[in-house]
């Protein structure tokens, strides 16, 4: 009885339902999507972060974050190549090999970092291939070729066909040198990073320092790099005891850090956001109760509980805040996944930003179901919340003080 | 007339009394909410580039054009006097900071790192920008022999050291020969720039310029300016007296401090206009209902003659009450708590790992602007005008007998 | 009471006087003039054990030159020192390199020795206020501990000196907080011409993660009393000695 009376009346005032029903859907729409947005933006600063050069996430041997030398290598590259390789959740992958040697120009030695890559896989995990400023990128049959940091070059005083020597030590710690041509010099903005990094090809590198079947870590790029800190665990699972893997939130700290108080300030304004949103609901339902005040008292007259009246309209606003909320959801859903394939463009932002790593215009919203699902419900609550208050206030009137009510 | 639409509008507000508050709280908890974290934003970012000016930049530092590429003490800046002498001309300039830097490294017993040796004068880093606040551990002196060391937190702590703790810097001095020298630290500093606090050593000026093999040399000459607005005047002043320097703005040593405010000022105001647009929903629902609910009485106004003017100009009031009287409660509220956050600060000592990044103490100090109100004031101005556009085209398109005989409700 | 105060410190500085000369002979016996040897380093560490073999010729402190004999990869690189700069000649790529000094103060070959026990010249003399802690028959033990300005990372150093021969037996080298950081030790001490020196020496570090390191040095040839032609301590050298 009490359920077809409210949706009675749900229908028989359709302006006033309607309005509800549009401001739950507005709200719940306006929430999801910004959201979206601040997670898609949050996705993307990662993103250009973690991919310019680290990954999502590393395989090496344990002791190796601590103490980054030769002493923690992995030593069997093609077994944990295997295990990569098998792993369903891995999207790519590719061992690196990370030294430290002199690079020597005709004027100036500098120590920098050296690194063996193989060059096609390279290009699809990280940015280095794009980043390419002069000449050419490396490929995978290059022998002496090396790819170097514009800043490097600039210390090196050296440019595009420059030879340059580099002495470091090979794995066995006896002298490892060799003369490189340079093939191309990368600008990521990354200043250390452009100042300090040169890379070469890994299996050449690999007869020069006797690394071969070695690699300093893998870096790893899974299908779905969200949950980093599950996937990183599944993989640790499946590796041998001794190594471990690390989610780019570990081996990017200071991006973590930033991020987090990033979002400390984003959640105080969401709580400021569910304020306004629980007063706004709060007023439309009083002021949509109080209309409604004259019918009240006539059904208090008939008869008709305080506690029976208190469900109808609980029941009113469960009905309309489902639909409302639903429909919000799935409309602010669409919107989010529209704008994670089809990101929204700010022209020039890339320009702007280039120094800082950025390296596209595009930001992308995020869709992600359960953040949907959680903003939702969140709104819906408040529906509920928000018609408690006027609720027992109209309840306090009598069924002659309500009628009376103009 | 218009004070009897100002006094009918100000009595039908307390009519519908916990409608008003309820409006009155919506825009008031908002707009409060807004307020502190603006000014907790700006707090934030204002002493990121506070501290970033007194422990390094300045608003202004000198540097020889190849030193900042190459940091070697081949571009140095010499002779200092010379370069001060111009300097002391500017009055605009209220103190200067000379350091002289070498990298190197930094060795104990178990564990040599990379390093920044960084010659400086106590009084003059004091006077430029209160060194000695960023002290966390033992004392600001280089001791009686100028034979002590301050040293960065973060480069302490990879390396264990206390204070009184020995080490030994190694370094190329200006004649390319390898020098070793040993220190005891006498203080830890934390600045919250990871280029001071992760690599960092400050040693006496007279020490390293001996140790260094030079005389009145720098690699950085820091300013302060008196006031904001004078420092790009000031900049191009220098570029012409020392066209061979390279003269830098704080904000062009460090675009990501400038990138951050812009985008927190994008991020604000995005919060004020999408608070403000919901709360608008809310002030309409409640202006909406009330002329719905009052129809026949406006109709009987306006059908006795009474001006439509006057009528809009009484719901226009209506609705400005409501905002204003929201507003004024907001600010005061706003005020008390940004006023509480910037004398005592805000704890958020659990988020302290994160706050460190940017040189933040786990206490947070808010900032306190007076264009805070003002924009706070224009967002309800603009929220209040917008929430009655709807309820007064109502009115204007009613037919008044029609209604007085019903047949509209 | 005054004559006991007095007694007391003169015992100490003739203690101090006493150890200062032991330290003086063993630098003496450990340096001449002009060094040749040849020597052979095993280094251990967590990744197995590797042989280098050098020949060195050194000319009082500041001048020495180096060239690896073994592994084959190696052969025929030359490391030269004049002062505290350092070049490096490598055959296979026809080059002499400066090394920069960052470079300089990297662990050397693999070692637990750094460049830094190679390049800065402390001397135990000069840098060390110095203590004879016991003294039994030829055998003593000091107690170096550096003074205030010195640029050395221990906080002291214990030496177990075989007086006769003015050798040293065992090295303990302490971090500031007076902790064991390294042990140094020395054996088969033979008489070459002049000198009486420990033909093996053998470095092993102490820190946790260093437990499976050493580095044992030993000498198979060294020669302190011919001269050394000049043209080894040149730049030109690196390349003319190379092979």
């Amino acid at each position: 009885m009490r359920f077809t009376l409210a949706l009675k009346n749900i229908l028989k005032s359709k302006g006033r339902s309607l309005t509800t029903l549009l401001l739950s859907l507005f709200t719940t729409t306006l929430f999801i999507v910004y959201v979206a947005f601040m997670d898609g933006s949050h996705h993307q600063i990662i993103k250009s972060s973690v991919e310019i050069y680290t990954g999502y996430a590393h395989v090496n041997l344990k002791g190796y974050r601590d103490e980054s030398d030769y002493g923690n290598l992995i030593e069997d590259a093609s077994s944990i190549d295997e295990i990569l390789r098998n792993d369903t959740s891995i999207k790519t992958y590719a061992p690196r090999f990370e030294t430290y040697a002199l690079l020597s120009g005709d004027e100036k030695s500098v120590g920098s970092m050296i690194v063996g890559i193989i060059p096609s896989k390279e290009e699809k995990l990280s940015k280095l291939a794009s980043s390419l400023s002069k000449g050419e990128y490396l490929n995978d049959n290059d022998t002496n070729a090396i790819y170097i940091g514009i800043k490097l070059a600039e210390r090196l005083k050296i440019t595009i066909g420059s030879q340059i020597a580099m002495v470091g030590s090979s794995i066995d710690y006896s002298i490892a040198a060799d003369i490189f041509t340079v093939k191309g010099i990368f600008k990521t903005g990354l200043f250390d990073f452009d100042a300090q990094s040169a890379f070469v090809n890994k299996s050449y590198l690999d007869s020069v320092i006797l690394s071969d079947n070695k690699a300093t870590y893998f870096t790893v790029d899974f299908q779905n790099n969200d949950h980093i800190n599950k996937v990183t665990s599944a993989l640790q699972a499946k590796l041998p005891s001794q190594y471990e893997a690390v989610g780019w939130d570990s081996l990017l700290s200071s991006l973590v850090q930033a991020m987090l108080v990033d979002s400390i300030f984003g959640y105080i304004s969401i709580s400021i956001f569910f304020l306004v949103i629980f007063f706004v609901v709060m007023i439309f339902s009083y002021v949509n109760i109080y209309t409604r005040t004259r019918e009240i008292g006539l059904l208090r007259a008939l008869g008709l509980t305080s506690k029976d009246i208190f469900i109808i309209l609980f029941i009113e606003i469960l009905l309309l805040a489902t639909v409302a909320v639903s429909i919000g959801a799935i409309i602010g859903g669409v919107i989010a996944h529209h704008y994670e394939l089809q990101p929204i463009v700010i022209d020039g932002i890339a320009e702007m930003y280039k120094d800082y790593g950025l390296v596209s215009d595009e930001v992308p919203m995020h869709f992600d179901l359960f953040t949907i699902t959680w903003n939702a419900l969140t709104i819906f609550i408040l529906n509920l919340l928000a018609i408690v208050y006027p609720a027992l206030k109209i309840n306090k009137l009598t069924a002659t003080e309500a009628m009376r009510y103009v | 007339m218009y004070k009897i639409a100002k006094h009918l509008a100000w009595l039908s507000l307390w009519r519908r009394k916990s409608r008003s508050i309820m409006v009155i709280l919506m825009i008031a908890l908002s707009l409060s909410g807004l307020l502190a974290i603006q000014g907790l934003y700006d707090g934030m970012i204002t002493h990121m580039i506070n501290t970033t000016i007194r422990s390094d930049s300045g608003e202004i530092s000198l540097y020889t054009k190849e030193y900042r590429l190459h940091k070697s003490l081949a571009y140095k800046l010499s002779p200092v006097s010379k370069i001060e002498e111009k300097l002391s001309k500017i009055k605009e300039i209220i103190s200067h900071s000379v350091r002289l830097q070498q990298e190197g490294l930094i060795a104990t017993a178990h564990k040599s790192l990379g390093a920044n040796i960084k010659g400086i004068s106590l009084e003059k880093e004091r006077d430029f920008g209160n060194f000695d606040t960023f002290i966390t551990q033992g004392d600001y002196s280089f001791g009686k022999h100028k034979k002590e060391a301050l040293i960065g937190a973060t480069l302490a702590k990879k390396l264990h050291l206390d204070i009184g703790s020995r080490v030994v810097f190694t370094a190329q001095d200006a004649d390319a020969e390898i020098n070793a020298i040993s220190f005891r630290i006498s203080g830890i500093f934390k600045t919250g720039n990871p280029a001071l606090d992760e690599y960092t050593v400050f040693v006496s000026m007279e020490k390293i310029s001996t140790f260094l093999n030079l005389k009145e040399s720098a690699t950085q000459i820091a300013l302060r300016i008196q006031n904001t607005e004078q420092i790009k005047q000031v900049q191009k002043k220098l570029q012409t007296m020392l066209p061979e320097l390279e003269i830098l703005r704080w904000d062009e040593l460090y675009p990501l401090l400038i990138q951050m405010q812009e985008m927190m000022q994008i991020f604000n105001l995005a919060s004020y206009m999408i608070v403000f647009i919901v709360a608008a929903l809310g002030i309409f629902g409640v202006m909406l209902v009330s002329v719905l609910e009052r129809l026949r009485e406006f109709s009987i106004m306006l059908a006795i003659g009474t001006p439509y003017k006057m009528v809009r100009n009484q719901i226009l009031l209506e609705a400005t009450f409501l905002g204003l009287i929201g507003f004024m409660v907001g600010a005061l509220l706003g005020w008390i708590i940004l006023l509480y956050m910037s004398t005592w600060g805000v704890d958020l000592r659990s988020f302290e790992a994160g706050l460190e990044t940017f040189g933040l103490n786990a206490i947070l100090i808010a900032d306190i602007q007076y264009y805070y109100f003002v924009q706070a004031f224009f967002a309800v101005f603009f929220a209040t005008l917008l929430s009655v556009i709807w309820p007064l085209r109502i009115l204007k398109k009613i037919k008044a007998i029609q209604v007085i005989q019903g047949k509209m409700l | 009471m005054k004559y006991l105060f007095f007694l007391l410190l003169f015992s100490l500085t003739l203690d101090a006087n006493e150890a200062q000369n032991i330290i003086k002979k063993l630098e003496k016996n450990l340096r001449g003039d002009y060094m040749y040897g040849t020597m052979k380093m095993i280094v251990t560490s967590k990744r197995g054990q590797r042989t280098v073999k050098i020949e060195s010729w050194s000319k009082g402190n500041d001048k020495s030159f180096i060239k690896i004999l073994y592994p084959k990869k190696d052969k025929g690189i030359t490391f030269l020192k004049l002062d505290t700069q350092m070049w490096q000649y490598i055959p296979k790529i026809e080059r002499t390199i400066k090394i920069p000094s960052s470079m300089m103060l990297q662990s050397w070959m693999g070692s637990d020795f750094t460049n830094d026990d190679m390049v800065k010249e402390s001397s135990f003399e000069e840098d060390y206020h110095t203590k004879l802690l016991s003294k039994r028959g030829n055998f003593a033990t000091l107690e170096l501990i550096p003074k205030e300005d010195a640029a050395v990372v221990w906080g002291k150093i214990i030496i177990d000196v075989d007086i006769k021969n003015a050798a040293p037996l065992k090295e303990t080298f302490y971090d500031d907080r007076m902790k064991k950081v390294r042990i140094l030790t020395f054996s088969k001490i033979e008489k070459h011409g002049s000198h009486t020196i420990p033909m093996i020496m053998e470095l092993k570090p102490l820190d946790a993660n260093k437990k499976k390191n050493s580095t044992k040095v030993i000498y198979e040839k060294i020669d302190f009393d011919t001269h050394i032609d000049a043209s080894y301590f040149t730049k030109h050298a690196l390349k003319r000695y190379s092979r």
